[in-house]
């Protein structure tokens, strides 16, 4: 039996289709792709003498393409995807290009952190407590562009 | 009790953490207590001197006059008395002074019932006035036995009638006037005084709550700038310069308030009331110098009355005298300089060293020259004491032309008058001023703390929902 969802040509077994559990975050294997990608994305905060590429970013981006965001981590990795892109662009080690997008969004500091801070925000959704929260909160606050109002 | 103090404690450890909502809060809180403080401050502060100018503009300083003008006016009905025995029955200036008595009688009942009106301080002003009341119909039935004696040519026995209403005057009118003035002027002097540190002490403390309030704006809105990347709040702002204007209104609103108390009570009615008793007492020695003339078995009586009520009006030390006086006084003058005349004492100096409004030293001088004129007339008639020299005397005492008394008297007392008058519209004009500055700062007050109060929760409570609910704000 094929799955019904547009896009998806995964078999389904009990039930469940095994194309689209492999996306989810919170599936085993999702998890250990994200993991993979939250370790890369650590990497690419760190500080590096010469200047970076956007390829790192956008092969972080395509793994995070195909896992459906669903819980803190999944969310926490968007935002570090944004807030890594961020960091770059303020260190100079790469240059704003509204041609490429990370997750759909272009590599444009105000764009980038608008996402951050949506992502963080919704990533508070799924803190386990309130301290956590709370400091989700102060980070989007944090990263997001300053406004007048 | 340990499950009460634990959020507290929790509360106030986590306000020092710099934990963002709960220093969101205590910002709610802060700004919200130091609003309604503000508030309170500037509410009471106002009340206070509004109090000030009430007591000493409204209710103590008319009540002084008042009194004043009642002591004046018994002066005068005892001295028309007095001249009214010295004319024969019939004779036109008999009439005339006649009238003058009626004219002062009615003044005195117009002021008895102003004062009567204006009772502020309970019996300390209620029993004067009952005193007067009994005492001035006692007098006018005294009065009215003496004319009839004196028309009935009884003068043999109109005399000591006539001696009788003076005791009247003298034991219980003037006193009961004397106790109604001291009542207004000591309550006048002690709130005065009580007053005017208290409003500064309370104009100080409003200041410095206003101060606050918009160093506690201040802080949140650097607060919400840093923490929140969000530049300005506007509600905040708003209120930041509602505040700051406000404050800037009330402090320059007290201000002047308090300059315009000062004006009414240390300018304005401290001369009014040297004024008043300065008339009080020429009037008094005018009433002496009648007396003198028509009893003249206690002559030596009135001449010492004359000498102590013209002193008290102006006393002069060795070496000076009126005319030495008045040329240092308009030496002065011409030089612009504040008047300064060592040697003089008595009510009018104490006028001329407190003339701060156009015209009132001059109008002062004035006063005290035809003062100086009608003590030098006075002491001339002190010098005929023969029988043929006393009928001289009585034309000098009684008659309008420039070398004669009467007419110094009056150019004295015109000139007085005018002094007074100055002082009274300054004094009605600080007072109006001193009120309609306070208009709606009360008022005033309490919508800018309801402004900071609404300001803060529209300014701080979305940026709390922000740590309940986690949702993403609208971009502006």
């Amino acid at each position: 039996m094929q799955c019904e969802q547009t896009d998806c040509e995964g078999d389904v077994i009990d039930g469940v289709c095994q194309s689209c559990e492999a996306t989810k975050s919170s599936s085993p294997r999702g998890a250990a792709r994200l993991q993979r990608v939250s370790m890369s994305l650590q990497a690419l905060k760190e500080p590096q003498e010469s200047e970076r590429s956007t390829d790192d970013l956008l092969r972080a981006s395509e793994e995070l393409k195909t896992i459906v965001p669903d819980n803190y981590d999944a969310w926490r990795a968007q935002a570090d995807l944004w807030l890594a892109a961020v960091h770059q662009l303020e260190t100079r080690q790469i240059q704003s290009d509204d041609t490429v997008k990370l997750m759909g969004v272009p590599l444009v500091e105000d764009r980038l952190r608008d996402s951050a801070e949506e992502a963080l925000r919704q990533c508070a959704h799924f803190a386990s407590t309130v301290e956590i929260r709370v400091s989700l909160i102060d980070e989007a606050n944090r990263i997001r562009r300053a406004t007048w109002f | 009790m340990q499950t009460l103090v634990r959020p507290l404690h929790q509360g106030v450890k986590s306000a020092l953490q710099d934990v963002t909502p709960t220093r969101l809060r205590l910002l709610v809180f802060l700004n919200c207590f130091c609003a309604i403080l503000f508030a309170f401050a500037a509410v009471t502060t106002v009340q206070q001197h509004h109090h000030a100018v009430q007591t000493v503009g409204v209710d103590a300083a008319p009540s002084v006059i008042a009194a004043s003008e009642i002591k004046i006016g018994v002066e005068m009905m005892d001295t028309d008395l007095a001249e009214d025995l010295l004319y024969t029955p019939g004779q036109q200036e008999a009439l005339d002074v006649e009238q003058d008595f009626e004219k002062w009688r009615t003044l005195v009942s117009k002021q008895l019932v102003i004062a009567a009106k204006n009772i502020t301080y309970g019996k300390t002003e209620q029993v004067p006035i009952e005193n007067i009341q009994v005492a001035l119909g006692q007098y006018l039935m005294q009065v009215q036995n003496v004319r009839d004696l004196h028309k009935a040519q009884e003068d043999a026995e109109a005399l000591p009638a006539y001696r009788k209403s003076l005791e009247t005057v003298k034991t219980l009118l003037l006193p009961a006037a004397d106790a109604l003035n001291k009542a207004n002027a000591d309550v006048l002097e002690t709130i005065y005084a009580e007053e005017k540190s208290a409003t500064n002490l309370s104009r100080g403390f409003v200041l410095l709550t206003g101060l606050i309030l918009i160093a506690v704006l201040m802080y949140t809105q650097i607060f919400l700038s840093v923490r929140f990347r969000r530049r300005i709040n506007l509600p905040m702002l708003i209120t930041t310069i509602c505040v700051a204007l406000f404050l800037q209104k009330l402090g320059t609103a007290l201000g002047d308030n308090s300059r315009f108390l000062k004006v009414a009570k240390e300018d304005s009615y401290n001369s009014i009331f040297s004024l008043l008793n300065a008339r009080a007492d020429a009037y008094a020695a005018n009433a002496a110098q009648s007396r003198w003339l028509l009893d003249s078995n206690r002559a030596e009586i009135y001449e010492k009355e004359f000498a102590d009520k013209a002193g008290l009006v102006a006393r002069f030390d060795r070496g000076h005298d009126f005319k030495e006086t008045l040329a240092r006084a308009r030496n002065q003058l011409a030089n612009n300089e504040a008047l300064n005349l060592p040697g003089l004492s008595g009510s009018m100096a104490d006028e001329l060293a407190n003339a701060r409004f156009p015209g009132e030293a001059q109008a002062a001088m004035q006063a005290l020259e035809s003062f100086g004129d009608f003590c030098d007339l006075e002491s001339k008639m002190r010098d005929m004491k023969s029988s043929a020299e006393r009928r001289y005397a009585m034309l000098l005492y009684l008659g309008y032309r420039p070398s004669q008394s009467k007419y110094a008297f009056s150019k004295f007392d015109d000139a007085l008058e005018r002094t007074l008058q100055i002082n009274q519209d300054q004094l009605q004009h600080s007072v109006d001023e001193a009120l309609h500055n306070l208009d709606g700062l009360s008022v005033g007050a309490q919508l800018i703390a309801l402004l900071a109060v609404i300001s803060t929760c529209l300014g701080l409570l979305p940026r709390i929902e922000e740590y309940v609910h986690c949702s993403p704000k609208p971009r502006h």
